[in-house]
């Protein structure tokens, strides 16, 4: 049976074709300077390699025949999103073969029902189930960066957090509890640091992780989403510390909002990275003021000799005075 | 709003009464009493659903109310906890799907509705709304009174902060997909904030009041090959915060200066801010070979900002800088910002042989804040009827660049293990203005120059087992503060094992260790956690489940600073050792008609030592009583228990009571 037209292809298949020599090389070459691994590209399976040459001379049989055997699964998967394939109106043209979209042909499984006779995604690198999920989901909206996120450079493929088969396929969909408890599966110290007192409200079910990351890859670091063109996620529910303000206090651009508050919940108030406001004030403006900058030192944050004498608790509580400490549209010293 | 999730809530029944409509129509006539049993069927399949009801009873056992609210906020009364309906057509007309949920109403803190209908190639629209109290009153928090025994927060807040985001897909064509969305984020309440004067602060009753709104609108173009994502959008800003005050305040310092008590006794204090931004994003996807993968994106802001300032005061105050006495004060402020803020990301994943991955990717993120203020300050003089002016104006800026550069490769040695390595390289500048009264220099200078090493193994013996980690380790020669990550390791393992289909085990570890060895600094950074997590559910949990997690966090933190007054050498120390445990066990205990009773219980507790030694629990227990196939009464406690060994009068306990029912469709 021929693959459908249309510029469609069976990523499993691709992938196993090897490029033609070319272009590829000079591209390889200005991006590593050496690449001693040519050995890696050796056959360190031939078993496996055979059988996959074999399960790629299958045939399509279409997704009937699958049902035959699979039916629970398939009646799953009529109210999964990707049932749309069925009906062949989507851009990749594969209507009646949608298991076999993912699955690779089937002729030879239908007629063995071995399990190594198919793909099995849930198998297979992941690396290789993304490329696979990225021949139609390339472009989603949230999927700018994908190619250099966490989750892919640790190689949690897609399916690792989508059910292709399952009734509730569309995360956005969740309730975030559900979402919560997917990260948390990956990263539970992460989620029980919202347990401490001061912290975002996930556990109460009022937020969710993507509320602030993106798991699909953010060109900010540690996958934090953005919002409003380029800003981090943070702005989407404090807009009033977006700015710009008139007198911006440099850490909230430089290194943002983690520079002194620890997101994920802390035991001090306001999410704080220490208990007392003037220790972490003071760790950053604590150089003292030269005529020139002292390179390597974190030279920022100088300040001059002042009146604040910490044995008074009125200095040893800056944002008493400097309140507007995010950021001030009127006063250089953040007063009001 | 209440009235609009009433109609919510009423939204399948409405939609119930339209199917028992349908069989009265001419098919019902032919089919005669076989129509009903059909269209029975025929709603359980397009309805599904539930909603959850109850009352709340609270009741406090002692402790600070002002910190129980700052942290839980739960209260007394009727609740919505939770209802969640969807409603398939089957005939799909006007749409395919329509899914609502919402959770936590009636007066609650954190109240959340999301709903989303879409229609097969034609749309699909979502809508998320929240709505989070922000209470915060904190006796300890920045608070120079508290020695004297005043626990009133001056910096705090009563205030509800609100997020609606409304999002349009359209589905024209395969290939192009236009979209639209709206979001909107507001804040109102009031506070409690200090008005500052040069030698005394007098903290006054505030009202707040922000919103921003953005409006956004794109097409994505999906090619084979090729995907390009068009987007332009837009913010505007509002914030007005006020003070009105007439009283006598004697502010933190109660000291006579010159032989006069520092007061206020009238107080006036408008902001008005408004701002605006545009912003454009183009992202590109591309595969134009088989072996080649690439990404770009460019995004482009520009926010601006127009302030009118006014305030005026009455009172006694002291002007530190000349010395003398004031009766009043009148300040006039015109301020502006504009920030150009463009950012762009471009990356490949080559595939030069079948086992092997290159990804690069380099970004780069400049911001230039361009600002000017002009102050108009009228200083009264106690003896004097003309007022002192001064004027100045201050142009300010900032000025931002980062830039990233990082390769990975990627070797799959076998199919079960992947190996990593890569090499990301950081650099950047920034500029602004120096601090006040620097007697050196009129602005800083920052550089940022950090090279990383990175390696990596993903190990996936089968399904049962996997094990993945990662490396970092950075040298940085130039750094923007004494705090940030300058000569550090990161770690990070985790572990995952399937002992058996009813039990599964998983371990992390993290670790991030940063060292600034520089003389007058000695930063020493040591943060680590580690995690274990176990899942066990025997038969399919149909009896009984049990899930667990328990971390164990470190954070170590030393360093050097100044003492601003005498620029004598001091030190910061923040140490903290906690333990975290979450659980959940629920167990079916016998059978109420066709089904189970069940008893949940778990909860969660924090316990942490040095700096700032808390202890926080929240245990709790749940029994669930199905009255019939559609009715279910639940009975639940919660206990939460908050003290802190520095800080004894901010601990609370309160018990919670909740009786309830759940209703399925």
């Amino acid at each position: 049976m021929r693959v459908a037209s249309g510029g469609v292809m069976s990523s499993w298949k691709r992938l196993e074709v090897r490029p033609r020599a070319g272009l590829q090389w000079l591209l390889a070459a200005a991006v590593v300077v050496v690449l001693p691994l040519s050995g890696a590209d050796g056959k360190a399976d031939p078993k496996a390699e055979e059988k996959k040459k074999e399960a790629s001379k299958a045939d399509y049989v279409g997704s009937e025949t699958c049902q035959t055997c699979h039916e629970d699964l398939f009646k799953a998967f009529q109210k999964n999103p990707h049932y749309l394939v069925e009906s062949g109106k989507t851009k990749k043209a594969w209507a009646g073969k949608t298991c076999e979209a993912c699955h690779g042909p089937g002729s030879k499984h239908a007629e063995s029902a071995d399990p190594k006779d198919i793909v099995n995604p849930s198998k297979a690198a992941a690396s290789r189930v993304d490329q696979n999920c990225l021949a139609c989901h390339a472009n989603q909206q949230t999927h700018a960066g994908r190619i250099q996120s966490g989750h892919a450079h640790n190689q949690v493929s897609c399916a690792a957090c989508h059910s292709v088969h399952k009734e509730q396929g569309r995360p956005a969909a969740w309730k975030p509890a559900q979402i919560n408890g997917q990260c948390g599966a990956c990263h539970p110290s992460v989620l029980a640091q919202f347990q401490r007192p001061y912290a975002h409200k996930l556990p109460q079910g009022a937020m969710s992780c993507v509320d602030c990351h993106n798991p699909h890859g953010s060109f900010l670091p540690r996958m934090v989403a953005v919002h409003s063109g380029n800003e981090p996620s943070c702005i989407q529910c404090h807009g009033n510390k977006r700015g710009p303000f008139v007198y911006d206090h440099p850490p909230m651009q430089l290194e943002g909002c983690g520079a002194c508050h620890e997101p994920h919940g802390s035991a001090n108030p306001k999410m704080l990275t220490r208990a007392e406001v003037r220790t972490l004030c003071l760790e950053c403006h604590s150089n003292k003021p030269t005529a020139a900058a002292a390179p390597g030192q974190g030279n920022l944050g100088g300040i001059p000799p002042a009146i604040h004498d910490l044995r008074s608790p009125r200095y040893r509580n800056c944002t008493t005075c400097h309140q507007k400490i995010h950021g001030s549209y009127v006063n250089r010293g953040f007063l009001r | 709003m209440r009235f609009l999730i009433s109609l919510l809530l009423f939204l399948p029944l409405a939609a119930q009464e339209q199917t028992t409509k349908a069989p009265e129509g001419a098919a019902a006539e032919k089919k005669g009493a076989e129509s009903e049993p059909a269209a029975k069927a025929d709603a359980e399949k397009w309805l599904s659903g539930s909603v959850d009801l109850g009352y709340r009873w609270v009741q406090m056992n002692g402790g600070n109310f002002d910190v129980y609210r700052s942290i839980v906020n739960l209260g007394e009364g009727p609740k919505v906890l939770g209802a969640d309906f969807t409603i398939t057509d089957p005939q799909k007309r006007s749409f395919d799907q329509l899914r609502f949920s919402m959770h936590q109403w009636g007066g609650e803190p954190y109240s959340t509705m999301r709903g989303s209908v879409a229609k097969e190639r034609l749309y699909r629209f979502s809508a998320d709304y929240r709505s989070l109290a922000y209470f915060n009153n904190i006796p300890t928090f920045a608070n120079p009174l508290l020695a004297r025994g005043v626990t009133f927060s001056q910096n705090g807040y009563d205030s509800r902060r609100r997020f609606a985001e409304f999002e349009l897909e359209l589905f024209p064509s395969r290939k192009i997909v236009p979209y639209f969305a709206y979001s909107r984020d507001w804040g109102k309440g009031q506070g409690v904030l200090p008005y500052v004067t040069t030698a005394n602060e007098y903290a006054v009753p505030v009202r707040l009041n922000d919103r921003t709104h953005d409006y956004r609108g794109g097409v994505r173009i999906e090619l084979d090959h090729y995907h390009v994502t068009l987007e332009e959008g837009g913010t505007q800003f509002l914030d007005t915060q006020e003070a009105a005050y007439v009283a006598q305040n004697l502010g933190n310092l109660q000291t006579p200066l010159l032989g006069q008590v520092q007061s206020l006794t009238k107080l006036s204090q408008v902001y008005d801010v408004t701002g605006s931004s545009t912003y454009t994003k183009v992202v590109a996807t591309a595969a134009p070979f088989r072996w080649l993968n690439a990404f770009g994106q460019f995004l482009y802001s520009k926010p601006d900002s127009k302030v009118t300032y006014r305030d005026s005061a009455a009172g006694a105050f002291f002007q530190i800088n000349a010395l003398r006495l004031l009766s009043g004060q009148q300040d006039l402020v015109y301020s502006f910002a504009k920030q150009p803020h463009p950012s762009g990301m471009a990356g490949l994943e080559l595939r030069p042989f079948r086992r092997v991955r290159i990804v690069e990717s380099i970004m780069t993120d400049r911001l230039h804040n361009a600002t000017s203020a002009l102050l108009t300050e009228f200083l009264l003089l106690p003896a004097s009827t003309t007022p002192d002016e001064v004027r100045s104006f201050t142009p300010d800026r900032l000025v931002y660049n980062y830039n990233r550069q990082e390769l990975n490769a990627f070797v799959d040695v076998t199919s079960k293990l992947t190996l990593r390595g890569g090499f990301r390289y950081v650099w950047g500048d920034a500029q602004f203005r120096a601090a006040e009264f620097n007697p050196f220099r009129r602005e800083d200078y920052g550089e940022l120059n950090q090279k990383v090493g990175i390696a990596g193994v993903n190990f996936r013996w089968n399904q049962k087992f996997s094990f993945n980690g990662e490396f970092e380790g950075a040298s940085s020669d130039k750094t923007y503060f004494r705090t940030s990550l300058q000569d550090y390791r990161r770690m990070r393992l985790r572990g995952r094992y399937q002992v058996k289909p009813s039990l599964l085990i998983s371990a992390t570890m993290a670790l991030l260790d940063n060292q600034n060895p520089s003389p007058g600094l000695n930063f020493d950074f040591r943060q680590r956690s580690d995690s274990v997590s176990v899942q066990w559910t025997p038969q399919g949990a149909k009896r009984f489940s049990l899930l667990g997690d328990y971390t164990r966090s470190t954070l170590r933190s030393d360093l050097l600073y100044l003492n601003p007054a005498f620029l004598g050498t001091e030190r910061s120390f923040y140490h903290e050792n906690a333990h975290l445990a979450t659980g959940l066990m629920e167990a079916s205990l016998f059978k109420t008609g066709s089904r189970m009773t069940k008893v949940s219980a778990g909860g969660s507790l924090f316990v942490s030592s040095f700096s700032r030694a808390t202890n926080y629990y929240q245990p709790f227990g749940r029994l669930t009583m199905p009255v019939n196939a559609r009715l279910e009464w639940f009975g639940e406690w919660r206990w939460f228990g908050y003290s802190e060994t520095s800080y004894a009068f901010e601990s609370f306990r309160t018990n919670h009571f909740i009786l309830g029912f759940r209703f399925t469709i």
